[in-house]
C-alpha cells in the first residue's frame, strides 16, 4: 500500500511537474522580480530622482488636488506620500469601472513637490509593476483569462509540493546531501536540496497564492450559504470581513479635505508610519476615506475608515476582525512581503530564485533521467521537444526579461504606446529564443542562449551609461543603492551566465571523456546543456 | 541582531548535520558515539529554538520568524555545500 501510494504520487509529481514547469518557471521568475518591483520602477524611470522631504499633510493635500482635477469621477483614489521603500516619491493612483461595464480603467502619476504637478520628464514605461502583474495575470489575455490560468497553475504547484514531499524518500537522511558530478544523481540531489531547504517558503507562497483565489476555487461554499446571486459575495464581505459594503449613492457631495484625516492616523501610529490613503467614491454621498498604516511590523495591517463627506471616524481595524480572516491576512501578507525591510526583502528574493532553480532542475532532471533509454537515433519527438523547450524557457525567459530592460533604455522616448512596446519586445525576444532553441542542436542552443544572456547583462550597464545619468559611475559615488544594486545584480547574472556557458561549452566540446566521472558529467550535460 | 540569529542558525545546522553518521564520518573519519550524537542533536535543536526566540524578540513575531525562516534556508544550503566541498576535496 505504502509503496503503491508513493509510486502514484511520484507519477503525479513527474507529470504535473513536466507539463506545467514552464508556466511555473515564468510565474516564479516574474514573481521573484516582483519583490523588487518599486526598485525596478525606479531604475526604469531614471528621470525620477530623489524626492524632497515634504510634510505628510502637504503631500496628501497636493495628491487630492491633482486627483480632483484629473479623475473626479473615479471609483477609487489612492494617495501615497513619499515614505521609504514602497513609495520613494509621492504617487497617486485612480481606477474606475466604466459606465456600462467592461474592464477597469486605471492610471497613476508621480507628483513633484512642492508644485504638486506630475513629473513631466518621465518616460512611458510599464516598470517593475508590469513584470510583477505578469506572475498572476500573464499578459495579452482578455479579461480574467490569465488570472484563471494562473489559479490553475497555482493549484498544480501545490499538488507538486505535496506529491514531492511524498515522492522524496529520504527527506531527513538526505537533508544535507548534494553529491557533485554524479550525473542523474546530482540533478536529483540539487532538485531535492533546493526544495527541502526552501520548503517553508514554497508552502507559504503556494498556499497563500491559493488563498488569493479562494472564491474562485470554492465559490459554492460561499454562494450556497449566502444565496445564489451577485449579492452573496457582498454578504460575505459584510460578515466575514466585518466591513460595510459601500456602494455609490449617485448623489454628488463635496469631499472633505483628506489631509486632516490622515493626521489622525499619523497621531495614532506615528508620522512616518502612514502608508497612504484610499478614497472610495470621491465626491459622492457615500464617499469613504480609508487611512492605511504602513505594514512594517509584520504581515497584518491596520486601517482607519472615515466618512468622506463629514470626516467622521466610522471604524478602526487593528490587525484583523476574526480568526479565519487573521489567518488569511497573515498568509497573504507573508506572500506579498510588503513588511519586509532590506535584509528580509533580499531573503525573499533569494527564496524566489531558489524556487525558480528548483523548478528548472526538476525540468532538467526529467530529461536526464530518461536520456540513457531514449537518446540517440530513436529519441522520440516528444522527448526532444521537452529538451529544447527547457532551453527556450530556462535560458530564454531570462534573455527576454533582459530585453525588456534593454527596450526601456533604447526605445525612442516619443514612441506611441512605448510601455506596450517594451513588453512586445520582451515576448518577441522570447519567441525568438523558442525558434532558436528548436532550430539548433541542443548543446549549442544552451551555450548560445546563455552567451546571449551574458552579453545582454554586461551590455546593460553600458547602455545605461550612454542613455541616462543614472549609471554606476554616478549612482555608486552618490550611494544610491537602489539604482546601483540593479546594475550590480545584472552584472552578477552576467557572470553566472558566462560561467554556465563556459562549462556547457567545454562539455559539449570534449566528446571523448576518459574517466567514469567524466562520463557522468557528460551524461548530465548532454541534456542539461 | 540578524547576524546573531544567523550565527545561531549556523551552529544549529552544523550540529544537526554532524549528529548524522554519514556527515560525521565525512568530517571526522569516524562514527560518533551515542552520547555525542544526542549531545549534538540537543545542541542543534537548542540553538534553533534560541535563534527563533532571539529573532522574534528583536524584530517582533511577524518579521522575526520570517527572517528566521529565510536565514535557516541559507544556513542549510551553506552547510550542505560545505559537505559537498569536503567530499570533493577527498583524494
Amino acid at each position: 500500500m505504502n509503496g503503491m501510494f508513493r509510486q502514484s504520487m511520484t507519477w503525479l509529481h513527474t507529470w504535473t511537474g513536466l507539463i506545467f514547469c514552464w508556466l511555473l518557471y515564468f510565474m516564479f521568475v516574474t514573481g521573484t522580480l516582483g519583490y523588487f518591483d518599486t526598485e525596478i520602477d525606479q531604475w526604469m524611470n531614471p528621470e525620477l530622482g530623489a524626492s524632497e522631504a515634504v510634510s505628510l499633510t502637504a503631500s496628501v493635500a497636493a495628491g487630492q488636488q491633482r486627483l480632483a482635477e484629473t479623475s473626479p469621477d473615479a471609483d477609487n483614489w489612492f494617495i501615497n506620500p513619499a515614505n521609504g521603500r514602497d513609495f520613494p516619491q509621492l504617487r497617486v493612483f485612480w481606477n474606475k469601472v466604466p459606465e456600462g461595464g467592461g474592464d477597469r480603467e486605471f492610471g497613476n502619476e508621480f507628483l513633484a513637490m512642492p508644485s504638486g504637478m506630475p513629473i513631466e520628464t518621465l518616460r512611458d514605461t510599464g516598470g517593475g509593476q508590469v513584470l510583477y502583474r505578469m506572475h498572476y495575470l500573464l499578459h495579452y489575455f482578455p479579461g480574467q483569462m490569465g488570472y484563471y490560468i494562473m489559479a490553475v497553475v497555482t493549484m498544480l504547484m501545490f499538488i507538486g509540493i505535496m506529491t514531492g514531499i511524498v515522492a522524496h524518500k529520504k527527506i531527513f537522511a538526505d537533508f544535507f546531501t548534494f553529491r557533485w558530478a554524479r550525473g542523474q544523481r546530482s540533478w536529483l540531489d540539487m532538485h531535492n536540496i533546493l526544495a527541502v531547504s526552501t520548503l517553508p517558503f514554497q508552502l507559504m507562497i503556494t498556499y497563500s497564492g491559493l488563498l488569493f483565489t479562494v472564491f474562485l476555487w470554492m465559490p459554492f461554499v460561499a454562494l450556497g450559504t449566502y444565496g445564489f446571486d451577485t449579492k452573496a459575495l457582498s454578504s460575505i464581505q459584510t460578515e466575514l470581513l466585518d466591513q460595510e459594503v459601500v456602494e455609490r449613492a449617485g448623489t454628488p457631495a463635496l469631499l472633505v479635505d483628506v489631509a486632516p484625516l490622515v493626521s489622525v492616523g499619523a497621531e495614532k501610529w506615528g508620522a512616518d508610519k502612514v502608508r497612504g490613503v484610499q478614497v472610495m467614491f470621491p465626491n459622492d454621498q457615500n464617499a469613504r476615506v480609508i487611512v492605511q498604516r504602513k505594514a512594517d511590523f509584520g504581515p497584518l495591517s491596520d486601517t482607519m475608515t472615515f466618512d468622506g463627506t463629514t470626516g467622521e471616524l466610522l471604524a478602526e481595524m487593528d490587525g484583523y476582525p476574526n480568526a479565519p480572516l487573521g489567518f488569511a491576512a497573515t498568509l497573504i501578507g507573508l506572500h506579498e512581503g510588503l513588511f519586509a525591510g532590506t535584509l528580509l526583502r533580499w531573503l525573499y528574493f533569494l527564496m524566489g530564485l531558489l524556487g525558480t532553480a528548483m523548478i528548472a532542475t526538476g525540468a532538467i532532471y526529467w530529461c536526464v533521467k530518461r536520456k540513457p533509454k531514449t537518446y540517440g537515433a530513436e529519441a522520440g519527438l516528444g522527448y526532444r521537444m521537452v529538451e529544447h523547450l527547457n532551453v527556450a524557457t530556462i535560458a530564454g525567459l531570462l534573455v527576454a526579461v533582459m530585453v525588456y530592460f534593454w527596450a526601456n533604455r533604447l526605445l525612442a522616448l516619443d514612441l506611441d504606446g512605448r510601455a506596450d512596446w517594451e513588453v512586445h519586445c520582451m515576448f518577441l525576444a522570447w519567441l525568438a529564443c523558442f525558434v532558436h532553441a528548436l532550430a539548433r542542436p541542443l548543446q549549442r542552443a544552451w551555450v548560445e542562449q546563455f552567451g546571449v544572456l551574458a552579453l545582454l547583462c554586461f551590455g546593460l550597464p553600458i547602455a545605461n551609461f550612454f542613455t541616462t545619468d543614472a549609471h554606476l559611475l554616478n549612482t555608486l559615488p552618490q550611494g544610491d543603492w537602489v539604482l546601483a544594486s540593479f546594475d550590480l545584480v545584472v552584472l552578477f547574472v552576467g557572470l553566472v551566465s558566462v560561467w554556465a556557458a563556459g562549462i556547457l561549452h567545454k562539455r559539449s566540446e570534449s566528446s571523448q571523456p576518459s574517466e567514469a566521472i567524466e562520463q557522468n558529467l557528460q551524461d548530465s550535460s548532454a541534456t542539461a546543456g | 541582531m540578524a547576524l546573531l540569529v544567523f550565527l545561531l542558525l549556523c551552529v544549529a545546522v552544523m550540529a544537526l548535520c554532524l549528529s548524522m553518521n554519514r556527515h560525521h564520518r565525512q568530517v571526522f573519519k569516524e562514527t560518533p558515539g551515542q552520547t555525542l550524537r544526542y549531545g549534538l542533536r540537543a545542541l542543534g535543536y537548542g540553538s534553533l529554538l534560541v535563534s527563533a526566540i532571539v529573532a522574534s524578540h528583536a524584530y517582533g513575531l511577524g518579521v522575526g520568524l520570517s527572517l528566521f525562516t529565510g536565514l535557516f534556508t541559507v544556513a542549510i544550503l551553506l552547510c550542505a555545500f560545505a559537505m559537498t566541498y569536503l567530499e570533493a576535496r577527498e583524494p
